[in-house]
């Protein structure tokens, strides 16, 4: 493309946050850690509608040597996945900081504040930019720094304990996948003969040749970091101290796109990479999936505290996008893709407004809530848009998302299917139960919540949705409801490259089990027909890439040809 | 035997920064002499404008290319040893900045000798980096644990100061013995003392174990690894190493924990891998035992401490265990990892000690984690510097330290030795744990009784005053056990006490003296601006070093691959 190094400016913008919000005065801190990241959406958003559908591989890509001789790049690029996720980030984080705001005003040290809350932006946008695995994982412990510190300092009462399991989690899947990292490098170099070399294009194209007693432990390496930060099930125990003692706004980027950087981290890297090993482990994934988002669904249920509710249901809806990338089909994938960025806008609206609701009342107590939907209408009216996004009313955003990944989950494996699609029973009893709980029934008489109703009401202000609350909510429910009928607008830009990852995840099995010219090619046509008839739907799109000719039904996968045929 | 041997100009010129670095020390006794003792910072300057016209030394041998063996094999100027020169004479720059207000914060009156024995402690420590000869080895590390003893005793009105000096002279000459007696059974064996002399020695005369010299062979690679596991300290021979670097000035602890690191590893390096390669099967399992033992136990120990300046102490002994994962897996680019992790080491242990000694007081006070409580609050500039430093000790990119870690487990990976990368991350996962504990006190509690409320034991503890939503059971069983155990010291000290009011007494605050902990809030006072200087280039260097890492990763590599190629 062109010599216009977008990608780094979309990358260090925050940066520039950072520096700005240190240096400038306070009150003029949060004005400017705002623009740096209106500007830093303003270019995600241009890069979005520059981005060419068409295109497979990565966009926009610059590459500078980094450290000669040791396969070291600075090299950013962007595809139809991390073109998502950029714009996901680069909206959360306008939004994140615009609901600073409060937090800036009472906090006593608030530029430090905005400068880590940049800070953290700035490492998601460097995780999903980065195509050179040493950059991505430079990013990737950046994230760590400034969300310690932003739990623990600014957090609730419990943020110490909070901040410090966080850490631990965190650091021990990184340390982990830091030996992955070196060690993919080492076993790539080491089977094709080439030096050693870090680039993703290199190490995917390395991938093929990489002996399958290596695929396994390298992909647990970094199964250990990406399912820590995605919240998968036994790895999951950080989350809901997290998200319930780190202030909303944190939240907001911690579980709106930092728990996205572990399902992208799945996508973008342990399937192109280790294909075979990523099918060998597929049954594990599924089961450790399939039983989170249940258990989580049921934790859900029974949380008493609504923040932790939340959280459980963050847990559960990211368990269906694990599901979705390991379920190894175009379906799968392209919902697992389009969830992580539903997923993200949804559950920042819903931290935001159960956090504005605790800050009222002064209290996270389900048990104590009921009737607020008579004296707060206008905020009992998005919360109901967000809680109906959440359990997937068609219509509204994580509908499509959702079916599709459980689509693709069924198609995988009919079992996983049915036991992960059975959670929406669970989910459309949670979020409603908490939806009644707080905003229907008659208004409490006694506790903290009455009496923040009844200091509302006898105030001069509302107890309702501020005007500035409403904005920082505007983007969040526009989206809601624009994705919810247009989600085409994100699928024709990602399906190129989910293909791309898909031909790289299958056609690695093919290549290990050999297949004759013949059987390969028809793989190839099926794969293609199915594309075909499925995008009709969503209406035109650019014709996929031929790719690999050998993206070919075989062994454990369940690759796309085989199922696609019985099912017609 | 007859010998002749006449040094010419190349030979003096290849250990000109040494000589330099030397003659500073002699200048600082003469102007000690004219100095009147409240201009003491001028034998700083005087010291300081040795280390540099040392840089200058090194960096003209650099651009000239004279880098060779001098004085008959006695010395190399080869590459490793400049780059070792680079490090140690940054450490003894930095140390130069930060004493003159150090030592007149704790009351030091004879200047003159401090700064010359400083200074002769990194001649002696640029002399072991660059001795390519048994002899050479021995005496250079001699003169520079000569000037060692003296400087960790400098305090001569704390008792600790005393106590650490006589420890380490006791402990140290032991070391020291083995050290020589492994030299003697070499030349015994092999019947050379000059490293490339043994190396040679042994590609003709292969090792075998039943060959005539190759038992006396075995026992002189024991001694020689104890003797330098004992000056790197390493487990089990770290005993040493907490209480002389917590008793001796913090500017001396600061330097030598870099210094002696460096002159031994790179003296080890030397020995084991230039030397001694034939005897790896010999030699590898012992240092590979040794690397694990101090990887895992540094780490260990450094978890419990609740005193910042023996926590990096002990975080010294664990960091001495990632740079001998380098050591044994013996490749060249091992060897790189180990130059590479002494310079990033150097830069931010210096920066975190630097932190600590500025805000010692005179008593020796100050350095316990309580002290650190609220430190973002009250010295936030002085908080960030360490917190950069402790980031980078424990890991985390972009820092100094992340490269360094990257460096030594990438070779440990490519050289065949994964396991030593796996135990040393999760080594690291602990080392997260206690560094991040420093950094919780300054940014995370707001006084030292709140820090006190939440001392953390293991992952059990919750914090007493939890969130109003919370079921009042947990707290109460914890405030029925600390009220009932309250007379019992070890009780009170394992558990989380429950309030923030019964808490002051107890945990970190019990480990000292109970009558200063509530009345921390003392003035800051101003850092010295030199003292600033030397903060502040530590904590640029580790960010920098972290992002542009490329000039040392390929000097290390270059260094490392002419000495072992």
């Amino acid at each position: 493309m062109s010599s216009f190094p977008a990608l780094t400016i979309v990358l260090f913008l925050p940066l520039l946050g950072v520096a700005g919000a240190l240096a400038l005065p306070r009150q003029w801190a949060w004005g400017w850690a705002l623009l740096c990241a209106l500007a830093d959406l303003a270019l995600a958003i241009a890069l979005f509608v520059a981005f060419d559908a068409g295109l497979s591989g990565f966009q926009f890509h610059e590459a500078q040597p980094w450290i000669p001789g040791f396969g070291i790049t600075y090299a950013l690029g962007l595809d139809g996945v991390s073109l998502m996720l950029v714009g996901l980030n680069a909206l959360l984080t306008v939004v994140a900081v615009a609901a600073s705001f409060g937090l800036v005003r009472t906090s006593e040290r608030p530029r430090q504040y905005l400068a880590l809350l940049l800070l953290l932006a700035t490492g998601m946008q460097g995780v999903f930019l980065a195509t050179n695995l040493f950059l991505f994982y430079v990013f990737w412990e950046l994230m760590l720094v400034p969300a310690y510190l932003l739990v623990g300092i600014y957090g609730g009462p419990r943020r110490t304990y909070a901040a410090i399991k966080f850490v631990i989690y965190t650091a021990a899947g990184s340390l982990l996948m830091l030996v992955g990292v070196i060690a993919t490098g080492a076993v790539a170099s080491a089977s094709t003969g080439r030096p050693y070399s870090l680039d993703l294009g290199e190490l995917v194209a390395a991938a093929a040749k990489m002996p399958v007693s290596a695929q396994v432990p390298l992909f647990l390496a970094f199964f250990a970091a990406f399912a820590v930060k995605s919240g998968l099930f036994p790895l999951h125990s950080w989350a809901p101290d997290t998200y319930s003692e780190a202030p909303v706004p944190v939240v907001v980027l911690i579980a709106g796109v930092m728990a996205k950087t572990g399902t992208y981290g799945f996508l973008r890297f342990t399937l192109p990479l280790f294909p075979q090993g990523a099918h060998l482990l597929q049954p594990l994934m599924i089961v450790l999936s399939v039983v989170g988002i249940l258990y989580f669904a049921l934790m859900a249920l029974v949380q008493t505290d609504f923040l932790r509710l939340l959280a459980y249901v963050s847990l559960s809806h990211m368990g269906v996008i694990v599901l979705a990338v390991f379920a190894f089909n175009a379906q799968g994938l392209e919902g697992a893709v389009l969830q992580m960025v539903n997923h993200g806008i949804v559950i920042a609206a819903l931290f935001l407004i159960a956090g504005w609701i605790a800050a009222r009342a002064g209290t996270r107590d389900l048990t104590r809530f009921g009737g607020l939907a008579a004296r707060w209408p206008w905020l009992a009216t998005v919360f109901l848009i967000a809680a109906l996004s959440a359990l997937g009313l068609p219509g509204l955003n994580s509908f499509a998302g959702e079916f599709l990944a459980f689509l693709g989950a069924f198609r995988a494996n009919l079992v996983a299917g049915i036991l992960a699609t059975a959670v929406v029973i669970p989910a459309a009893w949670y979020m409603l139960r908490f939806f009644q709980n707080t905003t229907e029934g008659s208004l409490v008489t006694a506790g903290p919540v009455a009496a923040a109703v009844a200091k509302r009401r006898a105030g001069a202000a509302s107890g309702d949705l501020r005007v500035g609350e409403a904005l920082v909510l505007l983007p969040l429910i526009l989206l809601i409801f624009y994705l919810g009928v247009q989600p085409a607008i994100l699928t024709t830009r990602m399906e190129t490259t989910v293909t791309g990852i898909l031909t790289a995840a299958n056609a690695r099995t093919a290549a290990a089990i050999p297949l004759t010219r013949g059987e390969a090619n028809r793989g190839t046509t099926e794969v293609f027909t199915m594309r075909t008839q499925r995008t009709q739907r969503d209406g035109p799109h650019p014709q996929p890439p031929v790719g690999d000719p050998n993206p070919s039904p075989t062994g454990r996968g369940e690759p796309v040809g085989v199922v696609v045929m019985t099912l017609r | 035997m007859e010998f002749s041997f006449t040094p010419n100009a190349t030979d003096w010129v290849r250990i000109a920064p040494e000589l330099v670095v030397a003659a500073a020390a002699l200048v600082v006794l003469l102007a000690d002499l004219v100095v009147p003792a409240r201009r003491h910072a001028w034998l700083a300057v005087i010291g300081l404008l040795g280390v540099i016209g040392a840089g200058v030394a090194v960096g003209l041998l650099l651009a000239n290319g004279e880098t060779g063996e001098a004085f008959f094999h006695m010395v190399s100027s080869d590459q490793v040893a400049l780059l070792a020169d680079c490090v140690i004479l940054f450490a003894c720059g930095l140390a130069l900045l930060f004493s003159p207000d150090y030592l007149a914060r704790q009351g030091v009156t004879q200047h003159g000798e401090y700064y010359a024995l400083l200074l002769l402690a990194t001649a002696g420590m640029m002399l072991m980096a660059s001795a390519t000869n048994l002899m050479t080895i021995f005496v250079a590390l001699e003169v520079f644990s000569l000037a060692l003893y003296i400087l960790c005793a400098y305090l001569a009105q704390r008792f600790r100061s005393q106590e650490a000096g006589m420890k380490y002279f006791l402990l140290s000459s032991f070391a020291s013995a083995f050290l020589l007696y492994g030299m003697a059974l070499v030349y015994g064996s092999t019947g050379q003392t000059a490293l490339a002399g043994i190396r040679g020695f042994l590609t003709t005369h292969p090792f075998r174990l039943t060959s005539g010299f190759g038992p006396m062979l075995i026992a002189a690679l024991a001694l020689l690894a104890v003797g330098f596991c004992f000056k790197v300290s390493a487990i089990p021979f770290q005993a040493w190493t907490p209480d002389v670097y917590v008793g001796a000035p913090t500017t001396v602890t600061a330097f030598m924990s870099v210094g002696t690191k460096v002159a031994a590893f790179v003296a080890m390096g030397r020995v084991f891998l230039f030397a001694l390669p034939a005897a790896r099967a010999e030699w590898q399992p012992i240092l590979w035992a040794v690397a694990v033992l101090t990887l895992i136990g540094g780490n260990l120990l450094a978890v419990t401490q609740t005193d910042v300046k023996r926590l990096l102490a002990y975080s010294s002994v664990a960091h001495a265990g990632y740079i001998l994962v380098g050591v044994v897996v013996g490749t060249a680019l091992g060897y790189a990892a180990v130059l590479v992790y002494l310079a990033s080491y150097a830069v931010m242990n210096i920066g975190a000690f630097g932190v600590v000694l500025v805000l010692e007081r005179r008593d020796g006070q100050g350095t316990g984690l309580e002290d650190y409580a609220g430190l973002g609050r009250r010295r936030p500039a002085l908080a960030a510097a360490l917190a950069v430093c402790l980031f980078a000790l424990a890991g985390v990119p972009p820092s100094a330290g992340f490269i360094a870690k990257w460096d030594i487990f990438y070779a440990a990976i490519v050289g065949g030795h994964t396991e030593l990368a796996i135990i040393g991350l999760a080594a690291s996962v602990l080392g997260m744990f206690y560094y991040l504990r420093v950094i919780w006190a300054m940014y995370f509690a707001e006084s030292p009784a709140a820090l006190a409320g939440g001392v953390i034991v293991a992952s059990t503890t919750r914090r007493a005053t939890g969130g109003p939503a919370r079921p009042a059971g947990a707290p109460a069983v914890a405030a029925t056990s600390a009220g009932g155990t309250a007379a019992s010291a070890t009780a009170v000290a394992l558990a989380a006490p429950a309030s923030p009011a019964a808490a002051t007494g107890s945990a970190a605050a019990a480990a000292k003296s109970p009558a200063k902990s509530p009345a921390v809030a003392n003035v800051p006072a101003p850092v010295a601006w030199a003292a600033g200087v030397a903060l502040a280039i530590a904590t640029i260097l580790t960010i920098a070093l972290g992002i542009v890492p490329g000039p040392l990763f390929t000097f290390a590599a270059r260094a490392a691959g002419t000495l072992l190629r």
